[in-house]
């Protein structure tokens, strides 16, 4: 896994942001010249959803998600790794339950389809929520496992 | 719901990221709830990102970047300083006037502040601002283009509200306006305060400001641009931000300033602003939909309207029960969800109902930039990289402005009506 | 109350709409003493159409106001009330509910894809051209650039008609009027002041291109949930409250175009439709939904 998946990740969500600019500036031009893409807005709001769930974890990786730290930063190392260990678990229950309905919807959905791109099923859209929170469950899985390796040697050091 | 939020302020508390605080106090509402199945929070998610209007927020925060890696933004700066270089504050006054320009092009203040925390932030930094302060400033700044329009927000109020959405821009205008003088006012009482120096020593000649301002061009004739380009009728509000993107790599190829790893670079850094900011935007609809569920804001507003008889104490019980609701809301949602309610009870009162909608719009908008949930807040501290209680500590000067302002607003409903009056 | 039905709309606070769901929702709670409780959600609170109905496919008990394009989806035939010139009256809006052919639609809507139809009588009368210069024929309308919801159908129906269909979000299509990014917009009278348009349009063309027909729907498995004499009461009051609100409507509208003219706006009615009912039919052959008119129009004893 490592390097080259999140190299994927990272890519994959700047093409989609491309995409996503890229189609809203055509669908203006098309439309300023008289001949409006019937698909532009659906294609720019389903490559954005992409984009947002594929960021969402490079955000994550980068420790851009903001948090208040009024609290924890008065207490000492410990709680404070303690507190820690806990959001994470609470946030990997989260994302598992999200990845696992995700699936359920993006079956039940698979009937919807974009209203401009009436070939285009619901279904590839909802699979972004999944993909995106089983990548974020996997950052958070990471995160568990630094925090409980200090936890058990926190009293020695 | 009351569960839900209290889940949601416990986990804040506890240090977990806001954006998972707020979908796990959102997902405890699905839980107490046996007739929703919990498909719907992905549902919720997901339905953020297909709202069209708000994909001005991730292209603008591209053009942003671009603009940063490109070249750009440095000429702008050249720019600034041989106009505002002798003033105390000089790069913190032209945020300001930038977001008056801005505020003729964009409609939304979140997106406003990221681009100009992205462009201006990191080269005030470098000149001595504290990072929060830059945050506040251009958070706070971002309110002047909610006033100015196109804005999106009195665009919902007027058409929810049945009020003329021409006559709410004409109105705007006057606030906006007033709203730049005061940030400027501010800005330079707080620079003798805190010692922000003018970069020059004494005011450019002719010559050199010609120089600096044909040097940066193309980078001066961005807004004026974009607002032309919306003028002729070339891209409506939410495609501006897409063409910014176009600009932006165009002026950077005519700078000679255009190479593939500045692109990539840029690329690079949007894609976790927009992870930030997008998710959490995500996130929020998840604790919304209990209270619209619930009906929450229906409730609490009849109970603000319900306590008052007087008009004047009664716009202004709504207009403190709309601040102290934006510290928890969402304001777009804020406004979606009051207008129907306040719009009957302001016409009952009596009241003019552009001057109390100018006003309910950008009181909600406030709550952008108030603790604990405000999403311009998160967005610019986020890119500027401080906390929120460092944004606080810089901030509340700025906080005080936007109330003075608005107190005078609403003592002196001439500086709405003024304009509409005229044109209409 | 033993049952809440969450009833969402797009609609605004004082389009009829509004106060007749309300008033179907007073007259269900009277009815059944209470135990059967209808909350109406304007302005898409509780989020938007395709969202609503496919939560309601899933048991979650709202409610949603929708039109034949959005049921299109899932049992193809409903798209041909959308279609162009489809119906002329609402006389014969009345005569459809009660065809054996869309009770099988409606059966299979509920059956397979488990939607509910309580009623489809719910008209908001006929959707114009509005745009900066008068239209009399299709040749008018050629190179406009219309504002048109994102729907194939619609989108056919409005080119078959002559002009170039725009898709965007409802809430753009002021400002995007006001900045020329399109030349015109497709709505009902009723649209008009909700919007203010007198200030960024100038003529109302009367084309009666569509007779807007909306369906009231919920999940079928929560009214399967209902007992059987609750199931009679709400599609009876939701066919009630219908009728009359497609009566009031259709009264309001003389008032609001006195309205209109008073603020500047030209009324454009001396059109001759059979030309745009012709350019129509190539909308219907596009979509693959010529059959199904012609089925319907049998059916009806229509000859057209
Ligand atoms: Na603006
Ligand atoms: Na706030």
């Amino acid at each position: 896994m490592g390097q080259r998946l999140l190299r994927l990740e990272e890519g994959l969500a700047q093409f989609f942001l491309a995409l996503t600019v890229a189609v809203i500036f055509a669908g203006g031009v098309a439309r300023f010249l008289g001949r409006p893409l019937d698909w532009a807005m659906d294609l720019a709001t389903f490559a954005f959803a992409w984009c947002v769930f594929l960021s969402a974890d490079v955000a994550l990786r980068q420790d851009r998600h903001l948090a208040v730290e009024l609290l924890t930063g008065r207490l000492s190392p410990r709680w404070r790794l303690g507190l820690r260990l806990f959001s994470l678990l609470l946030m990997a229950l989260f994302l598992a339950l999200l990845f696992g309905y995700s699936l359920q919807m993006a079956y039940l959905t698979r009937f919807r389809s974009f209203q401009g791109i009436p070939g285009l099923s619901y279904t590839w859209v909802t699979l972004s929520v999944s993909v995106g929170s089983l990548l974020l469950l996997l950052t958070t899985l990471g995160r568990i496992r630094q925090a409980w390796r200090a936890w058990r040697e926190g009293p020695c050091s | 719901m009351l569960l839900s939020l209290g889940v949601f302020l416990l986990l804040l508390v506890l240090g977990m990221p806001v954006v998972f605080a707020i979908a796990i106090g959102g997902l405890v509402f699905f839980l107490q709830q046996p007739n929703l199945p919990l498909t719907m929070p992905v549902q919720l998610l997901l339905s953020e990102t297909q709202n069209f209007s708000l994909l001005a927020i991730p292209t603008f925060i591209l053009a942003g970047n671009l603009m940063n890696e490109l070249g750009v933004t440095q000429r702008l700066l050249r720019v600034a300083r041989v106009l505002t270089g002798h003033l105390r504050g000089g790069l913190a006054q032209v945020s300001v006037v930038l977001s008056l320009l801005m505020g003729g092009v964009s409609g939304s203040a979140i997106a406003d502040a990221t681009m100009q925390a992205r462009i201006l932030g990191p080269e005030m930094v470098r000149r001595g601002y504290s990072a929060a302060f830059v945050a506040a400033l251009q958070g706070f700044s971002g309110l002047i283009v909610v006033a100015i329009p196109p804005s999106i927000g009195l665009i919902l109020y007027g058409s929810i509200g049945q009020v003329s959405i021409g006559q709410l821009f004409a109105g705007g205008i006057g606030v906006g306006l007033l709203l730049a003088l005061t940030y400027m006012v501010v800005v330079a009482m707080l620079a003798r305060a805190r010692g922000y120096q003018p970069e020059l020593a004494q005011r450019p000649s002719a010559q050199e400001t010609l120089a600096a301002l044909w040097g940066g061009f193309g980078a001066v004739l961005f807004p004026v641009l974009l607002l032309l380009s919306l003028r002729t009728g070339v891209f409506v509000p939410s495609e501006v931000g897409a063409a910014a993107v176009v600009y932006a790599l165009l002026v950077g190829a005519i700078y000679r300033e255009l190479r593939w790893e500045r692109v990539v670079r840029a690329f690079r850094d949007s894609v976790a602003d927009i992870g930030m900011v997008a998710f959490l935007i995500a996130a929020s609809a998840l604790i919304g939909y209990g209270m619209k569920w619930e009906m929450i804001p229906q409730s609490l507003s009849q109970f603000l309207v319900g306590i008052a008889e007087d008009p004047r104490i009664a716009l202004a019980v709504i207009l403190l029960g709309l601040l102290l609701l934006g510290t928890i809301l969402d304001s777009t949602v804020m406004i979606i969800l009051l207008t129907p309610i306040l719009v009957p009870t302001a016409k009952a009162l009596g009241l003019d109902l552009v001057h109390f909608g100018v006003l309910v719009v950008m009181t909600s908008a406030l709550g952008l930039l108030t603790p604990p949930v405000g999403l311009s807040m998160y967005s610019v501290c986020s890119v500027m990289r401080c906390s929120i209680e460092e944004y606080v500590q810089e901030g509340w000067p700025l906080f005080l402005a936007v109330c003075l302002v608005l107190l005078l607003v609403y003592l002196f409903p001439g500086i709405v009506t003024f304009l509409p009056r005229l044109l209409f | 109350p033993t049952y809440t039905l969450r009833y969402n709309h797009v609609l605004g606070p004082n389009h009829p709409y509004h106060a007749a769901l309300q008033q179907w929702a007073q007259r269900v709670s009277e009815r059944t003493n209470g135990d059967l409780q209808i909350l109406v959600f304007h302005s898409a609170q509780l989020g938007v159409e395709e969202d609503i109905i496919e939560q309601l496919r899933q048991g979650v008990p709202v409610g949603q106001n929708t039109d034949g394009a959005r049921l299109g989806n899932y049992v193809r035939e409903f798209g041909v009330f959308n279609g162009p010139y489809f119906v002329d009256s609402y006389q014969t809006v009345e005569r459809l509910v009660r065809l054996p052919v869309v009770q099988t639609w409606t059966d299979r809507l509920a059956n397979q894809y488990g939607i509910r139809i309580l009623c489809f009588n719910w008209v908001q009368g006929y959707r114009h051209f509005m745009t900066n210069k008068p239209i009399r024929t299709p040749q008018d309308l050629q190179g406009l650039r219309i504002r048109t919801p994102p729907a194939p159908v619609w989108q056919e129906s409005v080119r078959a008609l002559g002009a170039t269909p725009v898709a965007l979000p409802f809430g753009e299509i002021y400002s995007a009027l006001q900045q020329r990014a399109i030349d015109g917009a497709e709505l009902v009278y009723a649209n008009i002041p909700d919007m203010s348009l007198w200030e960024v349009v100038r003529y109302v063309n009367e084309t009666k291109h569509f007779l807007l027909i909306n369906f009231q729907v919920v999940g079928e498995a929560w009214f399967r949930r209902l007992p059987a004499n609750y199931r009679n009461i709400l599609t009876e009051e939701c066919r009630r409250a219908g009728q009359a609100v497609s009566r009031q409507i259709e009264e309001n509208e003389a008032r609001i175009k006195q309205d209109i003219q008073r603020r500047g706006m030209t009324i454009v009615s001396d059109i001759n439709l059979a030309p745009f009912q012709q350019a129509g039919l190539a909308a219907y052959q596009r979509l693959g939904i010529f059959d199904v008119r012609r089925l319907i129009y049998s059916q009806l004893g229509l000859e057209r």
